[in-house]
């Protein structure tokens, strides 16, 4: 794999929790994540391997180290433009689906394609239908998304995820939350997003058998990465 | 409907939660009716009373004031002899030198609408042993009712008949029923001078106002002289109106390098009124601001807790890109939404009240309720509840902008 691109890395990322006691949660991760690599995070819980996403996902800004994404320095960087970057580049897909549950599941879609403004309101209504439809959600589109269960809500966040074609999408236990139909369901769709549109997938999880599926997996344990492949090393 | 994202997501947000729309848009439309309502009537009963000083007052007069008597010798210093003196007024007469040059003068100026001379005189009206005391006032009657529109006060007769009739006299109404007068009688009236003249009433005025109705007569100018036994260009005040009531202060000044007589402005002469005026509106305008404020609140609790609710939507909308700038612009949509569609409620739950209001009869001299209809009042009021309902969305909205992403999805 070496070979191939970098999309994002880390160099000594270290990170604190003060409340109740001041504690190490990260130290000293550094590692590389390539386009187009499905890539698993696990370790037990308190491993730090959650703390260690939300860094990736430029939301935390508390930590110590560099973070690069794309070639790009992220350390540092305004809050008004990491936002500007999660929308571009970053789909978030959670372990609670999080829609907004007001708006009608295409709506749920659209929104960060709007926000982003690189297309019209009806080629964004366009493309939302299209990721819907490749989830199997397009007779869903027009329902209000709390009106869903919670597998179809899952997907419709994945569309969400991939409205904007980032180049990174992060998951926080994506199927933590599924029975097993969906969660191969869903496991289907990150494989098919790495392998034919490129996009790399980084993705926490408890699950061993997903772990193991993926491309590869790294494990933390107490704050340090301990294994860079776990499963095929 | 292609609104931008933010104005979309507010409009969803508003319409969504309909029922707190409903109660945050009521409580801007109470602030605002009630705060357009009190400024109304706060409006109209000065405009009333304002009124009501102009019925006999102009904006601007010109008289003579007395004069006290100077020390022959300035006083020197304190070792010197002190001279005791014993001030009086030295006025000989009451007449303005030159009137016709003076009132040509104040005519010229450009920000005086009218003017007119007047002379002030004492009189006493008799029928047999009756005696009653009373002001007489020379004017020429047609000038002086487009100045204080005594047409209006009118109850009997007309003033054109006083125009050229120096046998002619118009009194209140007050004098005509003490006295049993009426229009076509004659009037026996005698001045101060000792001149007595029989009069023919042609007109009876009455303003509501008895010291106006039980003393004041109007005749000619030329009248007024001969009661005065003064020559033809004897004239004791000028009167004069102009564009704008409330800037008089300038104008006084203005005229004050025409003439060296003393310029008095209507503020001046009715002080008392207009302290009494702003101490009323202040009291109304206290008052109608601190339901403003209660209203204010109510709007700002109902974002905070719209916040508090939609913290988790505030997240995922950050987490998929959305900076704090968005999130306080979707926020302050959602006031402004509330607040406009509460101000045009108020403005025309405002209107109904003032309308209600006016078409309640008082009586007397005040007729129909004094309210006022006034368009800048209406945008005073648009313009505050908007403010409002922006401070009350922006204070809230910015703890929505800082709500840290992470925090609620460890949670």
């Amino acid at each position: 794999m070496s070979n191939k691109e970098i999309i994002i890395s880390t160099k000594g990322l270290g990170k604190y929790f003060y409340d109740p006691i001041k504690f190490k949660v990260l130290d000293n991760v550094s590692f590389d994540a390539y386009k187009g690599e499905f890539l698993t995070l696990v370790g037990k819980s308190g491993s730090g391997k959650s703390t260690l996403l939300y860094c990736l996902s430029t939301m935390d800004t508390d930590y110590e180290g560099e973070l690069t994404i794309n070639g790009k320095l992220i350390t540092g960087k305004k809050t008004n433009e990491l936002a500007a970057i999660r929308n571009e580049s970053i789909g978030f897909v959670f372990q609670f689906h999080y829609l907004l549950p007001e708006f009608s599941c295409l709506k749920n879609v659209m929104i960060p394609a709007l926000r982003l403004g690189k297309y019209s309101h009806a080629e964004v209504e366009e493309r939302a239908y299209q990721k819907l439809s490749m989830l199997g959600l397009q007779d869903q589109a027009l329902k209000q998304a709390s009106k869903l269960s919670g597998g179809q809500q899952q997907r419709v966040s994945i569309a969400r995820a991939l409205i904007n074609d980032p180049a990174i999408i992060m998951g926080d236990e994506p199927t933590g939350n599924l029975d097993s139909k969906n969660t191969e369901m869903v496991f289907d769709i990150f494989k098919q997003l790495s392998q034919e549109y490129g996009q790399s997938i980084i993705a926490v999880t408890h699950d061993n058998d997903f772990a193991k599926a993926s491309d590869r997996t790294i494990e933390l344990a107490d704050g340090k990465i301990v294994d860079y492949n776990k499963y095929f090393a | 409907m292609k609104l931008p994202v933010n104005i979309d997501i507010a409009v969803t947000h508003i319409t969504k939660g309909l029922r707190q729309t409903t109660v945050a848009s009521f409580g801007v439309a109470l602030g605002v009716a009630i705060y357009l309502f009190m400024n109304s009537l706060s409006a109209g009963f000065s405009g009333f009373s304002r009124d009501n000083i102009f019925q006999n007052n102009a904006h601007i007069k010109i008289y003579k004031s007395d004069e006290i008597s100077q020390p022959l010798l300035p006083e020197s210093n304190a070792s010197s002899l002190n001279i005791i003196l014993n001030p009086q007024i030295t006025t000989r007469s009451k007449t303005l030198i030159n009137p016709a040059d003076i009132l040509q003068k104040v005519k010229q100026e450009p920000y005086v609408t009218n003017a007119i001379e007047q002379i002030d005189y004492t009189v006493f009206y008799n029928r047999g042993s009756t005696q009653l005391r009373g002001s007489g006032i020379g004017v020429n009657m047609i000038a002086y009712s487009e100045m204080f529109n005594t047409q209006k006060y009118m109850v009997a007769g007309s003033i054109m008949d006083l125009q050229g009739n120096i046998n002619g006299v118009i009194i209140g109404s007050g004098i005509a029923e003490k006295l049993n007068l009426n229009v076509g009688d004659n009037i026996s009236m005698s001045s101060s001078y000792g001149i007595s003249k029989v009069l023919k009433i042609v007109g009876i005025f009455k303003m509501g106002n008895s010291i106006m109705d039980d003393s004041k007569s109007f005749v000619n100018l030329s009248t007024a002289q001969q009661f005065l036994k003064e020559k033809t260009s004897y004239v004791t005040t000028i009167y004069a109106n102009t564009i704008n009531p409330d800037n008089t202060a300038e104008y006084v000044g203005q005229l004050q390098t025409i003439t060296n007589y003393t310029v008095e402005d209507w503020k001046t002469t009715n002080a008392d009124v207009i302290s009494g005026d702003k101490t009323r509106s202040t009291m109304m305008d206290s008052i109608s601001l601190s339901i403003f404020a209660l209203a204010g609140f109510i709007i700002y609790n109902i974002l905070s807790s719209t916040i508090s609710q939609k913290i988790n939507d505030i997240a995922i909308l950050k987490a998929t890109g959305f900076s704090g700038k968005d999130v306080i612009k979707i926020f302050i949509a959602e006031a402004l939404i509330m607040g406009v569609i509460g101000t045009i409620i108020g403005l025309m739950l405002g209107s109904v009240l003032i309308f209600m209001l006016s078409k309640v009869y008082m009586g007397g001299p005040v007729g129909y309720f004094p309210i006022a209809f006034k368009l800048s009042l209406y945008i005073r009021s648009f313009v505050l509840g908007v403010m409002m309902t922006l401070i009350a969305g922006y204070l809230p909205s910015r703890r929505a902008a800082n709500v840290d992403p992470v925090e609620i999805f460890r949670k």
